[in-house]
């Protein structure tokens, strides 16, 4: 976690005394708390929204005021005293890291345990350490799912049968080929190309043997789990709220991944000799 | 001839370094699997204790014990 600059401002600059001290002490610390907690919740896929109503209802219960800019990749925090005597000011990466509905869940209950069943800081600082170690879901439970989900897209899309099971074994191999992949820290966007392709050409499986007779639902639909669903929503609401920079951001980083799958995609209907419309 | 047989070719490609892929990787996780549990191998030549275990032998962790 990058810490880019940290600053401090009083409104006295000389004789601080050390009720001030201890003060200016605790400000940094709630600072620095509140901007750990929203790169992990932004990082974990939160919107803008839910990140400034979060912290400041976290600060309003600590009785002291944060304002933050909130860029794509980093946050910029300020935490001041309700008099604005005091502030500090520090600006923190995003958290990188897959999207976890689970701990984005868990960080938006904190904030509500603090305001409405009066948590101390310390008791938050300890729960947030244990919510960042929620261990990620099962992988081949996800796999499985994820690949159930695809084949129901499938059948959504008014695919037969045989169509449901050729899109559940490409799905199937191309998220398993994403989840090695990831963890072997490739580059997103290659990733994305790379499943795309493999999945579509997998997808034309019905259509290679000749049997089903919706083929063409079947590479349309074998890609569907790469669609960056989430980045895009987000955009949206973020653009909704008027968050502007950290909108087209996102909405450029879903873009990108789009274009990649796309890419992936043409890739396997040529090399399938399908054609496109 | 060969152009015609592209789309078979490329889909026997994909499906084969699929089937290796994940051949490797579960064989890969057995034996890390193996190797903490320090169970051994894959295949071994056992004892014939363990060749021909009739149900109520004693076993030998239970024999440890007593």
């Amino acid at each position: 976690m990058a810490a880019v600059a940290c600053g401090e401002t009083t409104g006295e600059s000389h004789d601080i005394s050390d009720e001030c001290r201890e003060a200016s002490a605790s400000l940094k610390e709630i600072c620095l708390f509140l901007s750990e907690y929203s790169a992990w919740l932004l990082g974990s896929g939160a919107t803008s929204i839910r990140l400034e109503r979060n912290v400041r209802r976290m600060a309003k219960s600590l009785d002291c005021e944060a304002e933050m800019t909130i860029l794509p990749r980093h946050i910029h925090m300020t935490v001041c005293s309700k008099d604005r005597a005091e502030s500090y000011t520090y600006i923190i990466a995003t958290h990188p890291m897959p999207i976890s509905f689970e701990i984005n869940t868990k960080l938006s209950r904190l904030s509500w345990k603090m305001a409405d069943e009066g948590l101390g800081f310390s008791e938050a600082k300890t729960e947030f350490r244990d919510i960042i170690r929620t261990p990620p879901a099962n992988k081949y439970l996800v796999l499985v799912l994820a690949s159930c989900a695809n084949a129901a897209f499938c059948r959504l899309f008014t695919g037969d049968w045989a169509a449901v099971g050729v899109v559940f074994m490409s799905t199937l191999a191309g998220f398993y080929l994403k989840q090695v992949l990831t963890e072997h820290k490739v580059d997103m966007r290659l990733i994305f190309i790379i499943c795309a392709f493999v999945s579509s050409v997998l997808g034309s499986t019905a259509g290679l043997f000749s049997f089903g007779h919706t083929p063409d639902i079947a590479v349309g639909t074998s890609v569907l789990y790469l669609v960056p669903g989430i980045p895009f929503l987000n955009s949206f609401s973020d653009m909704l709220d008027g968050h502007y920079i950290c909108a087209f951001g996102r909405f450029v980083h879903a873009v990108v991944l789009t274009c990649c799958l796309s890419l992936g995609l043409c890739g396997g209907m040529m090399m399938m000799n399908l054609s496109m419309f | 001839m060969a152009a015609l047989n592209i789309p078979l070719i490329t889909w026997c490609v994909i499906v084969a370094a699929m089937t290796v892929l994940i051949t490797v990787r579960l064989f890969k996780n057995e034996h890390r699997h193996m190797q903490s549990r320090h169970q051994g191998h894959l295949v071994e030549v056992g004892s014939e204790r363990e060749e021909f275990f009739v149900p109520g032998d004693v076993l030998p962790e239970h024999k440890k014990r007593s």
